[in-house]
């Protein structure tokens, strides 16, 4: 995928992000999404307008000016709630329902999981996102950063 | 999380530095992110004239109500927001995790009130992610907490369902009651031949000990008989009764269920936990019933017979049960990955035989095998580990009971050696009968608790499909309406599936008797809702719709739908032959009523060039029909049901323009003197309709003939230029 060939910038304004082509017009407010959230996360960015139409899509946050790069992140950053597991402190199975109480970056939260063969995800074999029962994600970065007591718990449901 | 919840005394104190003294708070409500997207709590609050926001790190925020365009709910990955349009601009006020997505909703949709001047609704109650009593995340919002199952209630209801057949119920008790007498008899009656008879060298009692001891055996086996025969029956009829009852119940559920759920699961309710249930009742419930009678039994005949030596067979019971406990746990995670496993391995094999034609046409034969292979491989493992496990558990468990023997014979056998001997010969023989019987079933115990549980978990959401609230098919205050001219209004009726996200936004309009009515607009903007409320598949959340001037909500739901026929886009028939497919919804039409409704759908002719004629078979296992057959069949069965209103959902978008025009002559047919309301994409197929209503997001666009729709330029003109321009692109494209 290459860089798109408009210059263009991106500014908050208010807590909206809007795109101005170099080039001239209105701004545009736009979404930013990730294209593949889970496998590509960090890579391909779309930004859509209001009506969900495609304005762009960039390789990639690198190809961003300083500003708009960092006006960008900080969409991102609001926009997916991943909370990374730090630690599992306990991890059972009840009924075919995985329940996980862990401690995240964002806080500890106790979580139900359904299905882990549909809702546990391994990006890479050392990378592990989780969707519970109501849809919240989790993310193990690295298992084996794990302190061994927390992979004995999580494989006891993974 | 509650609507109205306390709000801390330090969140008030924000919030009254933004909201003037004497404006009263009339919603409040937590988040469970704070403003900056951690896990812990924001605040708002809604008066009649701002909303306000604060969390414990941040000073309070207001906007005015009269500054505010449009609250909007966003959701996010893995959150959700909400946010103002205002007059200068985007702000958003707070995020909260999936698991506050309705509450939001609701909050929304009540912000929005305010701001358009109308009493804000609340919903009284809301299904709740989190269990009220131990505070765990429900796998089901709104469902049972698996973690605190009441067991006992459970069995209560199963019990309450054997009501009828309590006599069985009774005779079965007792029948377990001689099975577990009878098996006492056999070893104590060792005792007294071993000690009066050969010890003391009397045979004249020989007969009637071995007698006793075969009377003993015949009645352990009539008790079997009688025994797992009738619970055989009690199980089967009672896993029976419950499924017509779940088939029954959800035939009458109203579709806001089978919205939630996908089929499979509610096929699992019906098929699956019904035989985990009946499982568990055939075999586990004896099991444990014998068992629990036989170890206390035992239990105290050993300690009638010689307390110490009873002690010592006593010793092994906790490891035997600590093990069994330990074993199972360790098993269960076992279980589970092997179920996972399982599942990924029928999804791929079934992937690979239902899309056998794409593998083949992008040579991707190998990359199946391999990915097969690979999930293969993990259940082997699994399977392995779980069977390693089970045979180290037995042989360690075996030796443990031996200990128990051992200890037995060792000090029993000193006993017996003493001068005077203070053991008797046959009272060790009896210990020895004894103690299998008794060690036996105790490794089990464990697992037909975890198996109950299992079961019981599975009858607990069988009973909560039996509990989820039915269509009201006759209001108290219901009407009756034998036949219906047809003049249908809709009254400023606003409907969502989901709380929160309308997708009906106050839509009136009228339909007179006869008139044929085109719904048109993009995919998404509401059409099949209108048709789902019109045939009350779903019930409005506000506004009125009436047929005939009555309330759809006061007539007899099943007469309601005696007015209306429907043909899809996909119809569906049933397993069966044609004729009875057309005659699915008129039983008592003559095969002469049905022929005259397959001629009127152009349907005759195909069907006499099948084989088996109207005797064709069509479903699984049957005849395809193409999707233009499957639509006349679908015609037919409608014109047979003669209902003064017809609905066609798109029914011909999937057909070629040959068959196409076949249908559109059985229709007109069929539209003759009925109101009539058809969906169509393909907008030359609706030039016909009376009027056109264009639906856009929800709301109403345009209502006019195609002529007025076109001299007024708007959204049905601009439909139809893309539409005209995109049959230009087509045929130039294949040109």
């Amino acid at each position: 995928m290459q860089k798109p060939e408009r210059e263009f910038v991106l500014l908050r304004k208010h807590d909206q992000v809007v795109i101005r082509f170099a080039d001239g017009g209105d701004e545009l407010p736009v979404r930013l999404t990730w294209a593949r959230p889970i496998y590509g996360r960090g890579c391909e960015v779309s930004l859509l307008d209001e009506h969900k139409h495609e304005v762009l899509t960039l390789p990639g946050l690198d190809c961003l000016d300083v500003e708009s790069r960092r006006v960008a992140e900080d969409e991102l950053t609001k926009r997916y709630l991943v909370a990374r597991i730090k630690r599992v402190i306990h991890a059972e199975a009840h009924f075919g329902n995985r329940y996980l109480h862990v401690e995240t970056e964002q806080g500890v939260r106790r979580l139900a999981m359904k299905d882990p063969a549909r809702n546990a995800i391994w990006v890479t074999d050392d990378r592990l996102i989780v969707r519970d029962s109501l849809g919240n994600r989790f993310e193990v970065p690295s298992f084996s950063a794990l302190d061994p007591a927390s992979r004995v718990e999580l494989m006891k449901v993974i | 999380m509650q609507f109205n919840g306390r709000i801390p005394a330090a969140i008030a104190e924000k919030f009254a530095r933004v909201i003037p003294a004497g404006e009263e708070i009339r919603i409040s409500m937590a988040s469970d992110l704070t403003l900056d997207r951690q896990f812990g709590e924001s605040y708002i609050a809604v008066t009649d004239k701002r909303v306000a926001v604060c969390d414990a790190a941040s000073d309070a925020f207001a906007i005015e109500l009269a500054h505010i365009k449009e609250p909007e709910i966003e959701e996010l990955f893995g959150s959700g927001r909400l946010a103002m349009k205002t007059d200068d601009g985007y702000r958003v006020l707070l995020y909260y995790t999936k698991s506050l997505v309705p509450e939001f909703a609701a909050l929304c949709h009540a912000i929005r009130d305010l701001t358009q001047g109308r009493t804000p609704v609340l919903p009284s109650e809301h299904e709740s992610a989190w269990c009220p009593k131990c505070g765990a995340p429900l796998p089901d919002r709104g469902g049972v907490c698996p973690l605190c199952l009441p067991r006992w209630k459970v069995f209560k209801r199963l019990i309450s369902l054997m009501k009828p057949y309590k006599t069985r119920l009774v005779l079965v008790m007792a029948a377990y009651f001689v099975v577990v007498g009878s098996q006492m008899g056999p070893p104590y009656i060792t005792k007294v031949i071993v000690d009066d008879v050969i010890g003391k060298k009397n045979p004249e009692k020989l007969p009637w000990l071995i007698g006793a001891m075969l009377g003993c055996g015949l009645l352990l086996l009539a008790g079997r008989f009688v025994a797992q025969g009738l619970n055989c029956w009690l199980a089967a009829r009672l896993v029976a009764d419950l499924r017509a009852s779940l088939h029954t119940h959800l035939q009458g559920l109203q579709m806001q269920y089978f919205n939630r759920r996908e089929s499979g699961e509610i096929v699992a309710r019906v098929m699956h936990d019904t035989n985990e249930l009946h499982g568990f009742l055939f075999e586990g419930l004896p099991y444990l019933l014998v068992n629990s009678l036989s170890f206390i039994a035992i239990g105290v005949v050993l300690l009638k017979m010689d307390a110490t030596l009873a002690l010592l067979v006593f010793l092994p019971v906790p490891l035997l049960v600590g093990g069994g406990g330990w074993f199972w746990t360790r098993l269960i995670s076992l279980f589970h990955k092997r179920g996972s496993s399982m599942d990924s391995l029928h999804s791929i094999l079934s992937e690979s035989i239902s899309g056998i034609k794409s593998v083949k046409a992008f040579s991707q034969e190998k990359r199946r095998a391999a990915a097969f292979a690979s999930k293969n491989e993990i259940l082997f493992r699994v399977g392995f580990k779980i069977d390693s496990t089970f045979i180290g558990f037995f042989e360690v468990m075996s030796w443990v009971m031996s200990l128990g023997v051992a200890a037995v014979w060792l000090f029993a056998a000193r006993r017996i050696c003493a001068t005077p001997p203070t053991l008797s010969l046959g009272t060790l023989l009896a210990f020895v009968g004894y103690i299998w019987l008794f060690y036996g079933p105790l490794q089990w115990f464990t697992s037909i608790f975890r198996w109950m549980t299992h079961a019981f978990s599975g009858a607990e959401r069988i009973f909560s499909v039996l509990d989820s609230p039915p269509e009201v098919y006759d209001a108290p205050d219901a009407v009756s309406l034998p036949k219906a001219r047809g003049a249908l209004v809709f009254d400023d009726v606003r409907f969502s599936y989901e709380r929160g996200k309308e997708v009906i936004k106050g839509i009136s309009f009228n339909i007179a008797p006869g008139e044929m009515i085109g719904l048109v607009g993009r995919s998404g903007a509401g059409k099949s809702t209108i048709i789902n409320l019109i045939c009350r598949f779903y019930e409005s959340d506000s506004g009125l719709i009436t047929i005939d001037g009555h309330p759809l909500s006061k007539l007899k739901l099943h007469e309601l739908r005696r007015q209306i026929g429907i043909v899809m886009q996909e119809p569906f028939l049933f397993n069966g032959t044609i004729l009875e497919n057309i005659r699915y919804g008129s039983a008592e039409a003559t095969f002469d009523d049905v022929v005259r409704a397959a001629r009127a759908a152009n349907a005759h002719d195909f069907i006499l060039d099948k084989e088996d004629g109207y005797d064709t078979w069509i479903g699984e296992g049957g005849v395809s029909l193409s999707g233009g057959e499957k639509q006349r069949v679908a015609i037919a069965r409608a014109i047979l049901y003669d209902p003064p209103i017809l609905i066609f959902d798109e029914a011909t978008s999937s057909v070629d323009s040959e068959t196409e025009r076949s249908i559109q002559l059985a229709i007109q047919n069929l539209v003759k003197d009925r109101t009539t309301i058809a969906i169509a994409h393909r907008l030359a197929t609706l030039r016909n309709a009376n009027r056109l209503i264009v639906i856009d997001d929800g709301r109403i666009a345009e209502i006019g003939t195609h002529d007025q729709l076109l001299a007024s330029d708007g959204a049905y003109a601009k439909l139809v230029r893309v539409q005209t321009e995109l049959n230009q692109l087509k045929s130039r494209v294949w040109e």
